[in-house]
């Protein structure tokens, strides 16, 4: 008989794909009929859906080289010891207790981690919002059941005709659309350059530098796309009204 | 840290029953298509999700809407109450990709709101073709609230706001209907409309049409690179339209010492003005009309002066500059008074 205290400790095993056979059954057996437990997996492979989409941090240079070191000095003094204590650590390394400084380590992460969850599953409704708030969809059809092994789709590496994909490249697709136009425009102004004089041309290319730097410096997506809009702009008042003798509110 | 926390809940709540949040009321149905015998689903059929919820200010009223939707449509709709109400309408081929969709909601101690919707991934999906799902919003919002708004292929329309909006959309058409404030729409090459919009509005496209149906206010660009751009019921002090290759067409009223600069770089230019008082006209083209006696200046610009008599001043008088580099321009009053 399986109860939720025995399987919530397991789903994230589960999630992962480290239960097989009867173990992963068991669990799959118990999510059909608690909805309790459904939920909660559909939780977590929902927080894992969002950290998925969140962009990959790198860590700093710097950290790498204090790890290389670190294990530099831990292999020396690991071969500056005599060979009995080697073979004590190595087995110590298999042995369930007592358990070692890391072993305590590991353990004391894993506890604050569950207080935080456990923190963050009671506040979080209301950290949300000063007032009422509804979060949409509400699904009100019953859970779908959670698919047996062989219904499991296989693993597939994300298509690129695929709608998460798809959105990814938009930006880049958008930013290239932008920049087409302006190099269809510097042609224009290339020609229009014939008939300038040199003070035009100074300007022109001052404008310009300060324009294309925008661009190269704002981040990529909505903010590049945004400076990119600003120099098409300003070319084709460049091209197309090269003597804006009208300006300053109708002033000749 | 917190706001984080809350985008992230609100994410998972796309996926929380509405038992496990009883204080909450929103409303939600979903409809799948009829299955045969053995479970499976018609190939062509689709699952639908509508839900709708509702947004009570507390303490601060709602100033901004800021929305990201690349699924689907948008239309915000502005009234008379504090309350933000959101329809959502999911669509998507199975349901596993139905699943996929997700609408995250933040409301921000500034009186932002920001709705976003996304399509989650991973190594474990299905592919689906973008087109194949979608998401499609109908927000109802405070008058006074301003929209900020993206979406991709989808048709993004505001109606009914009082404090503008700033709009951007990839290929889908952008559809603005009486709104007061700043307006500043861009698309690649979506069509933008804009009809009774009073205040500053900045329009730009790369590849698509511009329609302009009474605009008033101070201020109005408008730029296209490859489109036309049709003007109605025009009264802005300051009007600057431009096409690289497109025909521009304008129905205007020139404003006393108002500014109307109207250039093309491949295209017609065609102006019908309504005047009051002075107008002074400037146009350059390969053939220029101006309906009325001109002045060629030796630099080839064409000029004609109407209603300025011998001592009114010249800054009291409005200016008209048309420029159509390898286009024709035509210009008429239609109307005039002293």
């Amino acid at each position: 008989m399986t109860t939720c205290e025995t399987i919530q400790p397991r789903l994230t095993a589960y999630l992962d794909g480290d239960l097989d056979g009867e173990r992963g059954s068991v669990v799959r057996g118990h999510l059909r009929e608690c909805a309790a437990c459904r939920q909660v997996a559909r939780d977590e492979a929902a927080l894992r859906d969002a950290l998925r989409l969140a962009p990959p941090v790198d860590p700093p240079v710097s950290m790498w080289a204090g790890v290389q070191s670190k294990l530099a000095a831990a292999e020396v003094a690991d071969a500056r010891q005599p060979r009995w204590r080697r073979q004590v650590a190595r087995w110590a390394r298999w042995a369930p207790w007592p358990p070692t400084m890391p072993q305590y380590a590991a353990g004391a992460a894993l506890a604050a981690a569950a207080v935080v969850m456990l923190y963050w599953r009671t506040q979080r409704v209301d950290e949300l919002a000063p007032g009422p708030v509804a979060v949409a969809p509400i699904r009100t059809a019953p859970p779908h059941p959670i698919r047996t092994e062989a219904e499991q789709p296989a693993a597939v590496a994300p298509a690129a005709d695929d709608v998460t994909a798809d959105l990814l490249a938009e930006p880049a697709r958008t930013t290239g659309s932008y920049r087409q136009v302006i190099e269809e425009l510097m042609k224009l102004a290339s020609d229009a350059r014939t008939a300038w004089g040199d003070e035009q041309k100074v300007v022109f290319d001052a404008k310009l530098a300060v324009l294309r730097n925008g661009i190269d410096h704002a981040i990529q997506g909505r903010a590049q796309q945004r400076a990119q809009r600003a120099l098409i702009r300003y070319l084709q008042l460049a091209v197309i009204r090269d003597d804006v003798m009208l300006a300053g509110g109708g002033a000749r | 840290m917190k706001a984080a926390a809350a985008a992230l809940v609100v994410l998972l709540g796309a996926v929380v029953p509405a038992a496990a949040q009883p204080s909450r009321s929103p409303q939600s149905s979903r409809s799948s298509p009829a299955t045969d015998s053995a479970g499976v689903s018609p190939a062509r059929a689709t699952v639908h999700e509508r839900a709708r919820l509702s947004i009570e200010p507390a303490g601060h009223a709602i100033t901004k809407l800021s929305i990201e939707n690349p699924l689907g449509d948008v239309r915000v709709e502005g009234y008379d109450g504090t309350a933000i109400q959101i329809e959502t309408n999911k669509l998507a081929p199975d349901e596993d990709s139905l699943d996929r969709l997700h609408i995250s909601l933040v409301p921000n101690p500034d009186g932002t709101v920001t709705i976003k919707t996304t399509a989650d991934g991973g190594r474990e999906r299905q592919p689906v073709a973008r087109a194949a799902v979608r998401i499609d919003l109908v927000i109802r919002a405070p008058r006074d609230a301003r929209v900020e708004a993206a979406v991709g292929s989808g048709t993004l329309e505001v109606v009914n706001m009082d404090a503008g909006g700033d709009l951007d959309t990839g290929s889908g058409p952008i559809w603005v209907r009486n709104v007061q404030g700043e307006v500043l729409t861009h698309s690649v090459s979506g069509r933008t409309r804009l009809a009774q919009v009073f205040g500053s509005v900045d329009a730009q496209t790369l590849s698509s049409d511009v329609d302009l149906d009474t605009i008033g206010g101070d201020r109005l660009v408008a730029s296209v690179h490859r489109g036309r751009i049709d003007g109605r019921r025009v009264r802005a002090r300051d009007v600057e339209l431009t096409t690289t290759d497109g025909q521009i067409v304008l129905e205007a009223e020139a404003a006393l010492r108002g500014r109307l600069v109207v250039s093309s770089f491949k295209g017609d230019v065609d102006v019908q003005l309504r005047r009051h008082g002075g107008v002074l006209i400037r146009a350059r083209g390969t053939k220029v009309d101006l309906g009325a006696p001109v002045r060629t200046q030796p630099n080839g610009w064409v000029e004609a002066t109407l209603g300025v008599g011998d001592n009114a001043p010249l800054i009291e008088t409005a200016l008209v500059e048309i420029r159509a580099m390898r286009g024709n321009v035509k210009f008429a009053i239609i109307e005039s008074r002293p």
